[in-house]
Parts: C-alpha cells; sequence; structure tokens
C-alpha cells in the first residue's frame, strides 16, 4: 500500500488571526512554520519542511514567470492557474484524501503561500486564505481534478487554461457538475465547441441555460453510464439556443 | 428512493428488495461513523438487491422480453453534504433470470476524504422497442435509486464555537457582558459558512455557560434562533442576493439561508421576507425562526 503523505490542516479560527496579523503587520514574504497547524492523527507520514518548500519554490517560479511580486494582469489568468494545475497535481499527488480538505488548503495560502494570494488577489480578501471553493489554490486544485484531460493528452491543463473564468465558476462551483469530472470534462469541451459555434458574446448566458439544462437531465438520466458518443450529444443539445 | 417526481414511470420500493450495505466481513449495517478510520483502512462494502422483474415490468409498461436494466453504483467521497469527487461507477446486468445483484465496492482509504457517499441506481439499459406511453424510453433513464454515506470523521461544526471570557477578549466592548457574540460578515453568500461564522459564548456569564454545555433545549433554542435568524436576516437584505440555489455552492452561506428560508418560510420568496422584516411584520419573522428552532428543524 502506498504511504500517504498527510498535510497540515489549519483552522478557521487561526486563518483569521493570521490575516487579521497580516492587515496591521503586512504579509511575510516567506513561509514560516506555524505551531497551531495540525495533522491526522494517523494513517500516513507528514510532509516535511523541506517538501513544503519545494512546493513553495515551484509555486514562485510559475508566478515569477507572470510578474510576480509585481503586477499581475488577468489577461494571463489561464494560463498562470494551468500551470499552477499541473504543480499541484504532482505535489499532491500522495495526498489526493487530505488535498479535498478546506483546512489543508487553508494552510497552503495562509502560511505556506499568503505572499501569492496577496499578489494574485491584490490585497488580503479572507475568502481566498480560508479554506473552500474561493480559497486561492484550492479553486485551481478543483479544477485540476475535474478538467485533467489526462497525463497522455498533448494539452493536458488545456481546459483550465481556455475556458473563461464564468465558465470555470459555473462547472467548478456547481456540485453537481463539478464533482463528476466525466460530467466537468464534457462540459467543459462543449463549452470549447459552442463558443467556436456560437461566439463569445452569448456565451455567459448560454453556459447558464446549458448548467441548468444539464442538471436536470441528470436527475432523469445517468450521464456517467451513457457512452461519450451519448454524454456530447446530450452536452452539444444544452449549448444550442 | 429520494423524493423525485420523475416525468416517467419508475419504480416503486416494494418491487426491491434490498439488504443494507454491510461492511465485508461483517454481518451488520455499515455504521454512519466508522471508528479509528484512517488512510490506511480501505473501505470494503457489500449488499444484495434483487429485483421482481416481470412485476417491474408490468409497472413500467414494458414487455419483459424488451425490458434490459442495470444496477448502477456510484461512489464518492469528501467533506459536507454533497461528494466533493465522485471516484467511480460499477454497473450489474439483471433481467429475467438473473435478478439478484451482489454489488460490492472496495475504496482505498488512501482516496477517501470524511466520508464515503454511495449512490446505488437501476438504470434502462436498451431502448424498449414497444413502451407504454408514460414509459422510460431513454437509454440511461434512472428508475429507481436510493443515497447511502459514511461518515469516516467527525464533521468539523457547522458553526464554529469558541468558549472565551469576555472579560478578556472583548474588554471594553460595548458587548463585553454579553451571553454570547455571533462574529458574521454579511455580505459574502459565497463564503463558506464554516468560514464566515464564529460563535463566542461568555464563560464570565457562568450560569448561562453552564446551561448552554449542558445543552439545555430553551438556551440552545434561543442562542440557534438568534445566530440562523442574523444570517438570514442580513443576507437577504443585500439586494444582490437572489432567489437561486444554482447561484451559490455547497455549504456556503448563501446555500444555507436559501436552505433554511425554504424550511422556515415555505412558498415564500426572498423578496416577500424582506418585505416581511423590513415593512409588514418584522416580529412574525423572528417568531417563526424561533418555532422552527424548537422544531429541530436546523
Amino acid at each position: 500500500m502506498a504511504i500517504v503523505t498527510l498535510l497540515p490542516r489549519l483552522d478557521s479560527g487561526t486563518v483569521k488571526a493570521l490575516t487579521d496579523q497580516y492587515l496591521k503587520e503586512g504579509i511575510p514574504d516567506d513561509f514560516i512554520s506555524n505551531d497551531t497547524v495540525k495533522y491526522a492523527s494517523s494513517g500516513g507520514s507528514r510532509i516535511t519542511d523541506h517538501t513544503l518548500r519545494s512546493i513553495r519554490n515551484s509555486v514562485l517560479a510559475v508566478c515569477t514567470k507572470y510578474g510576480f511580486p509585481n503586477g499581475f494582469s488577468k489577461s494571463d489568468r489561464g494560463y498562470l492557474e494551468s500551470e499552477l494545475a499541473a504543480v499541484f497535481s504532482k505535489a499532491f499527488s500522495g495526498s489526493t484524501a487530505d488535498a479535498l480538505r478546506n483546512d489543508c488548503w487553508a494552510f497552503i495560502a495562509t502560511v505556506l503561500l499568503p505572499d501569492v494570494v496577496s499578489w494574485r488577489f491584490s490585497g488580503i480578501k479572507r475568502e481566498r486564505f480560508e479554506g473552500g471553493i474561493r480559497n486561492a489554490f484550492q479553486r485551481i486544485y478543483m479544477r485540476s481534478i475535474s478538467l485533467d484531460r489526462g497525463p497522455s493528452h498533448d494539452d493536458r491543463w488545456g481546459l483550465i487554461r481556455d475556458l473563461s473564468e464564468d465558465a470555470l465558476v459555473q462547472i467548478t462551483e456547481r456540485p453537481s457538475i463539478g464533482a463528476n469530472p466525466v460530467i466537468a470534462r464534457n462540459v467543459a469541451e462543449g463549452w470549447l465547441r459552442a463558443i467556436k459555434l456560437y461566439g463569445s458574446n452569448s456565451m455567459e448566458s448560454r453556459m447558464r441555460n446549458a448548467i441548468i439544462k444539464l442538471r436536470i437531465n441528470n436527475v432523469m438520466q445517468l450521464f456517467p453510464f451513457l457512452s461519450s458518443e451519448e454524454q456530447k450529444k446530450i452536452v452539444d443539445n444544452v449549448f444550442k439556443s | 428512493m429520494t423524493n423525485i417526481a420523475f416525468p416517467y414511470l419508475s419504480i416503486p420500493d416494494n418491487l426491491i428488495t434490498k439488504s443494507h450495505w454491510i461492511q465485508a466481513g461483517s454481518t451488520s449495517e455499515a455504521k454512519t461513523l466508522i471508528d479509528n478510520w484512517d488512510y490506511q483502512k480501505d473501505v470494503r462494502l457489500i449488499r444484495t438487491v434483487r429485483l421482481s422483474f416481470s412485476e417491474i415490468a408490468e409497472h413500467l409498461s414494458i414487455p419483459e422480453d424488451e425490458l434490459r436494466l442495470k444496477i448502477c453504483i456510484q461512489y464518492g467521497t469528501g467533506q459536507g453534504r454533497l461528494p466533493r469527487l465522485w471516484l467511480g461507477i460499477t454497473s450489474y446486468d439483471v433481467d429475467s433470470t438473473n435478478q439478484e445483484v451482489q454489488p460490492e465496492l472496495f475504496i482505498s482509504g488512501s482516496k477517501l476524504s470524511s466520508r464515503v457517499f454511495i449512490e446505488t441506481s437501476v438504470v434502462l439499459a436498451a431502448v424498449p422497442g414497444n413502451p407504454g406511453p408514460l414509459s422510460p424510453v431513454n437509454f440511461g433513464n434512472i428508475v429507481w435509486n436510493e443515497s447511502f454515506d459514511i461518515k469516516l470523521e467527525p464533521d468539523d461544526s457547522l458553526f464554529p464555537v469558541e468558549a472565551i471570557s469576555f472579560n478578556s477578549m472583548f474588554r471594553g466592548k460595548l458587548f463585553q457582558y454579553a451571553p454570547w457574540y455571533l462574529q458574521f460578515e454579511p455580505g459574502s453568500p459565497q463564503r463558506d459558512i464554516s468560514n464566515a461564522v464564529r460563535l463566542y459564548i461568555n464563560t464570565d456569564n457562568s450560569d448561562f455557560f453552564e446551561s448552554f454545555i449542558k445543552k439545555d433545549s430553551h438556551i440552545i433554542q434561543s442562542v440557534m434562533a438568534s445566530v440562523i435568524g442574523q444570517i438570514v436576516y442580513y443576507t437577504i437584505a443585500n439586494n444582490s442576493f437572489v432567489d437561486d440555489k444554482t447561484q451559490y455552492g455547497e455549504n456556503t452561506v448563501g446555500s444555507y439561508v436559501l436552505y433554511w428560508v425554504e424550511q422556515y418560510f415555505p412558498q415564500s420568496s426572498i423578496r416577500n421576507i424582506r418585505d416581511m422584516t423590513e415593512l409588514l411584520d418584522p416580529g412574525a419573522f423572528w417568531a417563526t425562526i424561533y418555532a422552527n428552532m424548537d422544531k429541530g428543524l436546523y
């Protein structure tokens, strides 16, 4: 059995205390170990500080390409996040269960990479540090699970790069869509086909309608049970009109 | 079977005989909380499902020799009321000569986080040639389903609660002598509720504090009504808050507010309730919240 790597967990009270401290004293520009972190009491080996620092360095290497610690251009969002998805997918491949937990991502944003969060979201916005779907990095990791085209694909993280932020939110913040990679990838690939057919102007409303229709259909039809041709047909249909 | 009204005939519960999910090697029903679980412990579950095939064909108004069904088991994991991640699906053929199956699940512990969710569905596995007017006709149509989940670890508290001395923590504040204080930042319905809310209980008020930790029903009713009432009141007061569940993700403040509104004020829109709180009868708003705390609906 593979050894699970346990990730540090940070409770929401400590996130609040630390972000309050950052607001008063400024963001630290390095990873400083925090005594309040907890780990699962058993079931694996704790990640080392060396590995955490290595993850931090990998993230910094990507972010530096896109302007860190200076300005960030929103037009780089897709490129930045698709490259970070690759980093997180590799870094947490031995911690897939912990990486689904809010408190682990609260640690990564608040203790390991607070300077990157502040750079990416222009200041200290608490929801970007707290665990949850708005966490600066958890959202990217969840997208990497839902929208991974697979290691053999020559553009593995292209969906994260090419979909608009609005489309990604519609997929990954709807549990009935985003929690099922089969459905999520189909919708994302369908969005790329739809934008070519219908143009970008109508895509926000088209995507919202498509998601509503698909969620209704999923109550009646077991989408993952269908063949890939049938799945594609259903998705293309919901993007019509 | 869940409370879904399918727009076609579906299978009533009495035509499906099923056992509980049991842990492999055990004879008793899998518990909703597996003791001392950790990532090194895999989860093996098994159950028996038997379909009364002839009666089902008759009920679905599909000729028995045209009816093809599969039993599908989907399983997922993650914190919260819904899975964060569906991990896989397996399926089993059933027909008139093979009406009973024993679905078995093996899930590596290293893939599991907080909960296991399992959905058992019976689906149409072939398009019938001569269906009735109300029969399901599409490949993959769900004609029966059932959900089950097992807690692997205790959930974090929905409302983080902290017992502290207000004389130390909130000295000089106007509410220093209050029995409790809800820290809540309104205006962010997209935030996870466990992050957006924190309830502080004043340990300096020893009578109140003792009653709270002993779960005195009147005290808990009052505190929960105040907590939920404040969250609903201040969230819906913001005109940008919309009456649309699709806009708010799982465990967010918005999803909880809409859930509470649906439970406590059935058939009322957000606008109706906003009018009630602002103009018509604000007392009725708070009294309704208190009344529902008595029913244990939070």
